[in-house]
């Protein structure tokens, strides 16, 4: 039974950026901080917000939102950073808030709708349904990491 | 007994011994008739074939065996030294460096060399004395050895006649322990530990004859003296010590008659020892370390590098704390604060020196492998070459010397490859038929400088510039304004090969490149000098550490930036130089040489909106000319705010792709500042300037 339990269960922080709620797995989640002094990194895409001192390590900055091409962030009370860890790579990711932890049924998780469409699409694993009018958006974060594309950005611009 | 724990000791032995029979057999081939080096040799084989086969290790002690009796019959003049015969037991070195490595991975040591101990047996079948002759030959020498047992000779220490004195006083013995080790003894350091251990179980250990320091070294013979102070009687100490293996015979006499040397030391004594142990126990660690070889044996440790990373890293932390605290301490304006800041400062200072040597070692680790190589190659190539090693003693951080391996190897294939010319050409230019080819590593400043220089047939300008507009890697045009020093670096774009015919030992268009930004991710640089027929020069400069530096603080708009002082030539006050402007850029007069301004707040795209009034502040700004290698840029700052150690951090993995900075800081309040890669502003620089050109 307790197995069963933990594989159709998911912990996931739910954060929001420009009033949708995504969310990655908690496994994947360093800390969730407030926004402290950013610097700026000169020569890095538009979405590398720069980078920040997180107790002695140093690390970039991602401007989720503009990522998504959904224009800037604009840094409130509420942003956080949150920090994940994914491939060796520490990145963090500046969004509008973040408030809770969920548990969600691995069952109500269902493939994105090719429907949604939207900037956000490329960068999903699926939908969940919270609440009662309320989709969460799971986060593909190698995806949002991945700088492939980013990379063919840079070298047009260099 | 478990050997296990020995295996560490063994490895590590047994790699000295390895790169010890590596280096001697390098100049056996040039000094075929040196009997002190064939003696050297075989003893470091017959050692390590001992230690082999007690740890267990039957192949390693087979193929040891078999190069053991070549070296012995080269020692008996047998046999005569040739060039095949080296390769052959070069050969099995590898393979015994191979075995050596499956060791430490996989404690095993299979290993398929029955083709090269076929070749090592044909080397010695003709004539050559059978495998039994060694030992017994070794006999002789060894029983030599370990007959004259001066057992009363021992001259004693004034501290160790007091210290027996105080003993004899609390009524203990005072014996005189002569252990003669086995002759085919291996580790025998560990043995002597192990002694030594037994020994103290019992006792107190007065002195060592040798030293402790010597029997660490295993500079002794079979035989060691303890002076042992104890409550046992000496038929138990005798027993104690026969039940450790191999060793040949032990010894424990009594020494009782001190008085006549020191009374007034034992009387002075017997007062303060009076009630019992007690005293004495008191009385001991203010001696030196000397009295307890078990401790002593921990002169040198061993200690996993992560913990040195890690001693590092708090050390880091601790810098930056520092910075703040010094921050903090200019704002309060506090004598004491601002003097207890200072302190901790210097002691830091020192800590950082301190920890930074910690992880210092001899460039020779490096070096040591080139040697084979440049053996192999120039048979490979058919070419004659002298090569020499100086400086290899210079010391390095050990992130450098691990990386510099690799591009360090390119570089000398190349100067084989292509410097290098082979006799016949050589000789018709009028030039000695062998070559010399030198490795060289020395101080200079904050810098490690290797060198590797040839006097073969130089770098063909002409050729090497045809080929790069063939290869587009500059422009006809720009070619032209090229000085002879870029057109040298030019063999280290990529893409660029001149090699006529590609072989496999370099000319794959592979290594050069390479080469330099492996130097460059090592915050290093590289320049190449030559003269046609007369040879090239390769010059290496590389920073004695990489996580501490000392930079100079910029302050552009709002942002602060910091500047290697590595880099940095000069800085002067912007109103204090003459600007001038060509093609619309400007540039200055430095030291004769035209130099182009280049504006922080422009390169690091600040936004105008940020920027000061421009005219303004041009006055009160400053100018850092920062070089790199010959090419000097000038950098306009708004302000210097003064120069201070800082920890080096990486921008990690996502932004491998940013290109400008070398990294970043933490500053005493907390915040991140940039390093500036000021040889990444040089080459964007220089890039420009062709592009322009073209």
């Amino acid at each position: 039974m307790m197995t069963n339990q933990k594989e159709t269960n998911m912990k996931v922080i739910l954060f929001e950026i420009n009033s949708e709620s995504y969310g990655v797995p908690v496994e994947q989640v360093l800390s969730i901080e407030k926004v402290d002094d950013i610097t700026r990194l000169p020569n890095a895409a538009s979405f590398v917000k720069g980078v920040m001192n997180l107790r002695g390590l140093i690390v970039p900055i991602i401007d989720v939102r503009n990522r998504f091409q959904m224009g800037e962030s604009v840094v409130t009370k509420e942003s956080r950073i949150i920090v994940v860890d994914v491939e060796d790579m520490k990145v963090g990711l500046l969004v509008d808030s973040s408030k809770e932890v969920l548990d969600i049924e691995s069952a109500k998780i269902e493939k994105a709708p090719e429907i949604i469409g939207g900037p956000s699409a490329n960068y999903l694993n699926g939908v969940a349904q919270i609440g009662d009018n309320e989709l969460l958006l799971l986060l593909n974060l190698d995806r949002v990491l991945n700088q492939d594309d980013v990379a063919d950005l840079l070298k047009i611009e260099g | 007994m478990d050997m296990s724990q020995y295996l560490g000791v063994f490895l590590d032995e047994a790699r000295e011994h390895l790169q010890n029979l590596n280096d001697k057999l390098m100049t056996l081939e040039q000094n075929a008739e040196d009997p002190e080096l064939i003696n050297s040799i075989f003893r470091s084989a017959h050692t390590l074939k001992g230690s082999s086969g007690q740890m267990g290790f039957q192949n390693m002690m087979e193929l040891t065996h078999i190069m053991e009796n070549v070296f012995d019959a080269l020692r008996h003049q047998s046999i005569k030294v040739s060039s095949e015969m080296i390769d052959v037991l070069f050969e099995g070195l590898d393979h015994l460096e191979a075995m050596a490595d499956t060791i430490e991975q996989n404690g095993s040591d299979v290993r398929e060399v029955s083709g090269t101990i076929k070749k090592l047996q044909t080397l010695t079948t003709d004539g050559t004395p059978d495998n039994d002759a060694p030992s017994s030959d070794q006999k002789v020498t060894v029983s030599t050895v370990s007959e004259p047992v001066n057992t009363k000779a021992m001259e004693l220490t004034d501290y160790e006649k007091e210290f027996i004195s105080q003993a004899q006083s609390q009524k203990l013995h005072v014996f005189e322990t002569v252990v003669n080790l086995n002759k085919d003894c291996v580790l025998k350091a560990a043995r002597a530990l192990m002694i030594s251990n037994a020994l103290e179980e019992s006792g107190t250990i007065i002195g060592t004859r040798p030293s402790t320091e010597e029997i660490e070294k295993e500079a002794f013979d079979q035989q060691l003296v303890f002076l042992i102070a104890t409550e046992s009687e000496n038929q138990e100490i005798q027993n104690k010590i026969n039940q450790i293996s191999e060793i040949e015979n032990v010894t424990v006499s009594p020494i009782n008659n001190l008085e006549e040397n020191s009374p007034v030391v034992q009387r002075q004594q017997a007062q303060d020892i009076g009630p019992k142990k007690q005293a004495q126990k008191e009385n001991e660690p203010s001696k030196p370390a000397a009295a307890h070889p078990a401790v002593t044996v921990a002169k040198t440790i061993r200690v996993n590098l992560d913990r040195i990373d890690q001693l590092l890293n708090l050390f880091e932390e601790l810098i930056i704390d520092r910075g703040r605290l010094e921050k903090i301490a200019s704002d309060i304006d506090n004598t004491d604060l601002k003097d207890t800041v200072g302190t901790i400062k210097r002691i830091s200072n020192q800590l950082q020196e301190t920890i930074l040597n910690l992880r210092m070692e001899p460039i020779e680790q490096v070096f040591n492998r080139f040697p084979r190589m440049v053996r192999n190659l120039s048979k490979e190539l058919n070419k004659k070459v002298n090569f020499v090693i100086n400086g290899a003693e210079t010391e390095l951080d050990r992130t450098v010397i691990e990386e510099l391996g690799d591009p360090l190897m390119h570089m000398i294939r190349n100067s084989m490859d292509h410097g290098i010319e082979t006799p016949e050409v050589r000789k018709a230019k009028g030039k000695d038929p062998e070559g010399t080819l030198s490795l060289s590593a020395y101080y200079s400043g904050n810098h490690v400088i290797v060198e590797i220089v040839d006097d073969g047939a130089g770098i063909n300008k002409e050729k090497v510039l045809a080929k790069a507009i063939e290869k587009n890697v500059v422009t006809k045009e720009a070619a032209q304004k090229l000085t002879d020093k870029d057109i040298y670096h030019l063999l280290f774009a990529s893409g660029f090969s001149t090699a006529d015919k590609i072989s496999d030992i370099s000319g794959r268009g592979v290594g050069l490149d390479v080469v330099e930004s492996k130097i460059h991710s090592l915050s290093g640089s590289v320049e190449v000098d030559s003269e046609r027929d007369k040879g090239s020069k390769f010059t290496v400069r590389l920073p004695l550490t990489l996580s501490i530096i000392n930079a100079l603080l910029v302050q552009c708009s709002k942002e602060i930036y910091a500047i290697p002082i590595n880099s940095i030539a000069e800085t002067a006050l912007r109103r204090h130089i003459e600007v001038m402007s060509i093609h619309n850029r400007n540039v200055m007069q430095y030291h004769g040489q035209v130099v182009p301004i280049i504006n922080l707040s422009d390169y690091l795209s600040i936004t105008s909106a940020e920027k000061n009034n421009t005219n303004e502040v041009d006055q009160g700004s400053s100018v850092v000319m920062v070089n790199h290698g010959d090419k000097i840029v000038a950098l306009v700052a708004d302000k210097l705010l003064g120069y201070q150690d800082i920890v080096v951090k990486p921008l990690g993995n996502y932004l491998k792709n940013v290109s400008g900075f070398s990294g970043a800081t933490i500053l005493g309040d907390g915040k991140v500042a940039l390093i500036i890669d000021c040889q990444a502003i040089i080459t964007t620089q220089k890039k420009l300037f062709l592009k322009e050109q073209a």
